[in-house]
């Protein structure tokens, strides 16, 4: 029992100190929605985008009209954050966009941090990330602003799929892809050290079984046979 | 006189001399008896044994992250590299490869000051560095794992979010897993070998010659040395990570592959390879009489524990993502739920026949200790191959659809079956063969 206690001690400290981590990085995350997204603090208002397209957007409550999305990124390549402005002439309407993955590229909907721009009224400011490289169809949809939805918060947006939507067909470019077979000669390589190892291993073994004594009493040997001729060496000649 | 550490001992560096009251290899020449210096070598092991045991939690941290991270790429799918489980999972490996980096070079650099415990008998050199084995072993294991991370963020990027657990650098992470369990069952055992030597377990307990295969020796009480409950729960993190290739394959859409160009059923095969590296080297290398059973038992109270904490963990961590299900999920302890109940089976089986084989050994009518090996491999995994077989291969869900499987393909089921027979007695006979060298390690 005391045995027991002696082991469930530490292991319980530890399982709580990892559930309080866990706990604190989850709470972490929750507020990670809420905040404004980095790049566009760093760049809206300071540079041109590298790349624009107009889209028409027409449906149900809304003015038929253009848009002019801005990628502050172009291409848009795999996992690195894209700065998307939406500049459009329609009054009163609030815009989210997403980039949807193509039936061939196996992701989610990448849900972009969005922002409206704190001076022009009819701009808003978007990030997101594609993860997967590929075909993917970046999603502008607008619907009317409520007074519900007035000065929105940044925060990820899911795209409302009775909005009006204009979409516009892109690729997200991607590292070279590697040859297989290279990718299993890296994958493979703990096993090619294990093997070196184990050959370490059994030559430690070959050393040990001419061992008989433990190493301790070898030092002590020597050092008796050292203090031993220390002493001889120093005694006065007769 | 030739070694670095008796030229240690004639030469002790200065400033080791004001050294405290804990026994240190560079005090002054006058307190080197040989009780002294064994005083050295039981700090050193104890030391030894707490960087093992942070590893070993590190290690059940780690399973958990995977197991998180698998189910929730199931339930939900992630959208970034670094999620939460990710992050568990790799911080978990890194901590434990910089514990081992820390004994290493700490060793090192106590070894060129001159230490005496730490010395050519109580460790190794390599490239440079010397340190103990385990440690090189172990720390080598969880740098290959947290190296897969980018290569398979790579992967992902090219090939989609849920690419197979067979791609590349999932198996790479996977071997630098078995490495670095390998080097801690080179690092606890040495530790139980060095307490042998010291003198602090009873004689019979010695070092094991290969007469003496099979360890549970009657009246033996070594089972009770820290180093053997410290071998099971790096045997449980073996068995976890055992299960995380396992059950997916056998859930997944791989049910069925090809060898050498015969269908077979993946999922038997594999648990052939993977059960006799937990469960016989269990049998092999641990002294308790119940070492198999005892590690399967933790086993089940690891399955009860994640069946509970995994949906949570994903549950809490969707909630503050604000992302929602994939259609017709959550699917609920995905991988939990058919955790290996039935694995005690497999572990009663190898201890009984451990004890059968000690009878049979004092009458000299032993079989030899490689073919111990083998039968060890093949009683750790036919028990949970069938009895888990038809359930899992149906998709673990309907006994209908399993019996409709079983009898649309029973020459895939009869061919599996023997293939995993075949597979798990190699392997026991390889662990059988590791277990050698590991009964005898030192440094």
């Amino acid at each position: 029992m005391k045995g027991l206690k002696r082991v469930l001690k530490p292991v319980s400290s530890m399982m709580m100190a990892f559930w309080l981590v866990v706990g604190c990085s989850n709470t972490g995350l929750a507020q990670t929605t809420e905040v404004k997204p980095k790049l566009i603090g760093s760049i809206a208002g300071n540079s041109a985008p590298l790349h624009t397209e107009t889209l028409t957007v027409s449906g149900a409550g809304i003015e038929s009209g253009t848009i002019t999305v801005g990628f502050y990124e172009w291409p848009l390549r795999v996992d690195q954050p894209a700065l998307i402005s939406v500049e459009g002439a329609l009054p009163q309407t609030r815009t989210s966009i997403q980039l949807q993955p193509d039936a061939a590229v196996n992701a989610l909907v990448a849900r972009a941090m969005s922002q409206p721009d704190g001076a022009l009224p009819d701009v808003s400011w978007h990030e997101l990330t594609a993860i997967v490289q590929g075909r993917w169809t970046l999603q502008v949809k607008v619907r009317p602003e409520s007074e519900a939805s007035k000065g929105f918060t940044p925060a990820l947006v899911s795209v409302d799929a009775l909005a009006p939507v204009a979409s516009l067909p892109l690729v997200v470019e991607g590292p070279p892809a590697m040859p297989r077979w290279l990718a299993w000669l890296i994958a493979a390589s703990p096993l090619m050290m294990l093997a070196v190892f184990v050959r370490k291993l059994n030559e430690s073994i070959e050393h040990s079984s001419s061992e008989e004594t433990p190493w301790w009493e070898g030092v002590a040997r020597s050092y008796g046979a050292y203090r031993a001729a220390a002493s001889d060496s120093q005694e006065p000649s007769p | 006189m030739g070694s670095p550490s008796v030229l240690g001992v004639l030469h002790p560096p200065a400033s080791a001399e004001q050294s405290g009251a804990r026994p240190s290899g560079t005090e002054p020449a006058a307190a080197l008896t040989g009780e002294h210096l064994r005083g050295l070598d039981v700090h050193e092991s104890r030391l030894r044994l707490r960087a093992a045991w942070l590893m070993i939690f590190n290690g059940m941290i780690g399973c958990f992250g995977v197991l998180w991270d698998i189910q929730w790429h199931v339930d939900v799918g992630r959208d970034s590299f670094l999620t939460p489980p990710h992050l568990t999972l790799y911080t978990a490996s890194a901590v434990s490869g910089l514990i081992s980096l820390w004994m290493v070079l700490w060793s090192t650099w106590r070894f060129r000051r001159g230490a005496l415990e730490i010395n050519e008998r109580t460790t190794v050199q390599l490239w440079g560095f010397r340190g103990p084995l385990g440690f090189m072993v172990s720390g080598f294991g969880s740098l290959a794992l947290v190296v897969a991370a980018p290569f398979d963020n790579y992967w992902h990027q090219l090939y989609g979010i849920d690419v197979s657990i067979w791609e590349p650098f999932h198996m790479m992470g996977m071997f630098g897993n078995t490495v670095a369990i390998f080097g801690l069952m080179v690092l606890l055992s040495s530790e139980f070998n060095r307490a042998v030597r010291r003198g602090e377990l009873g004689a019979r307990a010695g070092l094991t010659s290969s007469s003496v295969a099979v360890a549970g020796l009657r009246g033996d009480d070594t089972w009770r040395h820290p180093t053997q409950l410290a071998m099971a729960a790096g045997l449980l993190v073996a068995l976890t990570a055992t299960f995380i290739v396992a059950i997916p394959a056998a859930q997944g859409s791989k049910i069925v592959g090809h060898i050498v160009g015969v269908p077979v059923f993946v999922y038997p095969i594999l648990l052939g390879v993977l059960l006799p590296m937990a469960l016989a080297l269990a049998g092999l290398i641990m002294r308790s009489p119940f070492a198999a059973t005892s590690v399967a038992l933790m086993m089940t109270v690891w399955r009860f524990l994640t069946m509970y904490t995994v949906p949570i963990a994903v549950e809490q961590l969707r909630l503050s993502e604000g992302m929602p299900y994939r259609p017709g999920m959550p699917y609920p302890q995905l991988l939990s739920r058919y955790l290996p109940l039935t694995l005690i089976l497999g572990g009663i089986a190898v201890d009984w026949y451990r004890h059968w084989h000690k009878k049979r050994q004092s009458a000299r009518e032993a079989l030899p200790e490689e073919a111990s090996g083998a039968l060890m491999g093949l009683l750790a995994t036919l028990p949970v191959v069938l009895t888990w077989y038809p359930y899992l291969n149906a998709g673990g869900s309907k006994s209908e659809g399993a019996r409709k499987v079983l009898t649309s393909v029973p020459m895939t089921t009869v061919t599996s079956l023997l293939m995993a027979g075949l597979v798990s007695m190699v392997v026991g006979y390889l662990m059988s063969r590791l277990a050698h060298p590991l009964k005898r390690v030192l440094r």
